[in-house]
Parts: C-alpha cells; sequence; structure tokens
C-alpha cells in the first residue's frame, strides 16, 4: 500500500464517520417541523437532510467537471479530463439518488413519485444531459479528440445547473425553496429552525467531504487505467 | 415512517455500490499493470540479449 492509498483510506473513513454522525444527528437531535401534522408527513421530511445534500453534490461536481473542461481546453493537460470525467461520474451518481429520494419523498407530499413541475423537469433535463456526457465519451476511441468534445460538453451541460437551481425561484412551481426566498407564486416556501438549520448543514458539509474523498478515489484509479494504456501503447510499438 | 427508510436505504446502497465498484475497477487496473510491466521486462531482457 502507498502513501497515496493510506491518505485516500483515511479520507474515505473520515467521510464514513461523518455520515454516521450525520444520522445520528438527523434522528437523534433535529425535531419534527412544527408545521407538519401527520406521522407520514414528519418522517418523510427527513429526506429533506439528504436529499438536498445529494443535488448539493451533484452541483458541485458538475461545477468542477464545467471549470475542468475549461481548464484542459486552455492547457491541453490530461490530468484537467481525469478530473472533469471523475467529477460527473460522480455528479451522476449523487444526483441520481437526489432524483430517487425526491420522488420518494414525493409520493406522501404531493400523493405522487413525478410531476412535471419547473424544477422536476429541469432536473431531468439535467442529468439526462450528464448521461449523455459518458455515453459520448464510450462512443470515442480517439483520447485526444475524446478528451476535447467532453470538454466542450461538460462545459455547455454546466449551463443545466443555475437553470435548474433558480428553477424553483424563477417560475410557479410547488417544490420547496429552502435557501433564499422562492417566487411569490410558490406554494412550498418554508423557514428552518436554528436546530434543523444546524443539522442541515453539517449534512452538506459532510456530503461535501464524501465528495473529496470519492474524487480522490476516482481520480486515482482513473490515473492508474491510463498509465496502463500508455505502457500497452509502449509494449505494442517496440 | 417506509417511504424515509426507503430513501436512506437507496442512499446507503448506491453509495456502497459505486465505492465497490471504484474499489474493484482499481483491483483490475492494478492487475493489468502488473501484467504490462512483466511484458515490458521479459520486452527489454529480450532486446538485450
Amino acid at each position: 500500500m502507498t502513501q497515496g492509498d493510506r491518505w485516500t483510506s483515511v479520507l474515505l473513513a473520515f467521510a464514513g464517520l461523518l455520515m454516521v454522525v450525520a444520522v445520528i444527528l438527523v434522528f437523534g437531535v433535529a425535531p419534527d417541523p412544527v408545521n407538519l401534522v401527520t406521522p407520514v408527513e414528519r418522517f418523510s421530511q427527513r429526506i429533506f437532510y439528504f436529499h438536498v445534500p445529494t443535488w448539493w453534490v451533484g452541483f458541485l461536481a458538475f461545477t468542477v467537471a464545467a471549470g475542468s473542461g475549461l481548464l484542459y481546453l486552455i492547457t491541453r493537460h490530461e490530468r484537467w479530463d481525469v478530473i472533469s470525467l471523475a467529477s460527473v461520474e460522480v455528479g451522476v451518481v449523487f444526483t441520481t439518488m437526489g432524483l430517487i429520494t425526491g420522488s420518494i419523498w414525493a409520493k406522501p407530499t404531493w400523493n405522487t413519485w413525478w410531476t412535471w413541475d419547473p424544477r422536476l423537469t429541469t432536473a431531468a433535463i439535467g442529468w439526462l444531459m450528464y448521461i449523455g456526457y459518458l455515453m459520448l465519451r464510450g462512443a470515442i476511441d480517439n483520447p485526444e479528440r475524446r478528451a476535447r468534445f467532453a470538454a466542450v460538453f461538460a462545459i455547455i451541460a454546466f449551463l443545466s445547473v443555475p437553470i435548474n437551481f433558480m428553477a424553483i425561484r424563477w417560475w410557479r412551481t410547488i417544490h420547496p425553496v429552502v435557501i433564499g426566498s422562492g417566487s411569490p407564486d410558490a406554494q412550498g416556501d418554508f423557514a428552518l429552525g436554528p436546530t434543523i438549520r444546524l443539522v442541515f448543514f453539517f449534512c452538506v458539509f459532510a456530503f461535501t467531504i464524501l465528495y473529496f474523498a470519492l474524487m480522490v478515489l476516482r481520480v486515482r484509479t482513473e490515473w492508474l487505467a491510463r498509465r496502463v494504456e500508455h505502457l500497452k501503447q509502449r509494449v505494442i510499438f517496440r | 415512517m417506509g417511504f424515509m427508510i426507503a430513501a436512506y436505504a437507496v442512499f446507503w446502497i448506491v453509495t456502497f455500490l459505486f465505492v465497490l465498484s471504484i474499489f474493484n475497477r482499481q483491483r483490475n487496473v492494478r492487475r493489468d499493470l502488473e501484467m504490462v510491466e512483466q511484458l515490458l521486462d521479459t520486452q527489454e531482457k529480450a532486446n538485450q540479449k
């Protein structure tokens, strides 16, 4: 085991510990919201502590991917392509969880698994764009061309992030607005109490550390895979 | 309560599977690396002869 492997394991263990603390805070410390009456509503409200941070990580990951894509186009250094790919992969995993947990929350709250609300629609479009990014990478054999196309795609797909974030603030929607006030027409606006706010932001912090731990792990694996590819070329063309 | 359990289960299962898939990929890549390095060594020795 190299020193890098050891640090990756330490970071992963730290992220895991933070996630366990987050679960303890969600179920042991966070109070029931005063405006929710039925037990089903109160239980399903606790999904919010993990649902919102999954989207936060998704947005963060796609921002990093777009930034790395831009840096790749400027410098043409493979490092930025590796970071962009790793970040999109982590982002897709987290936004997939965000879509599923949101749908599970919607069933008892809105009495439907899915509705074509502006937030849900923009979220689905954004998610599909990043699935498209991964498919595009799989469809191009030339590594330099693949990296260039993927970088451009990551920058264009990033447009979905601010649109998705602002959808509940710009348009009439039933999706709750957690941070900042929503549109005057919005029906789901609510304020967070101090304890709920504390638990919520701890969850956001824990998820952010988990994102960095997964990124380190994924980037290291990708570097190793590319090193193997370079060595294979040496064996073939010697 | 079932909805809440389902949502948290989805999170933990998907995260666990993702981490497991990365470790699997890493293990396979390390195995490939060893094999390619051995091949390169063999080629170098053959060239020296």
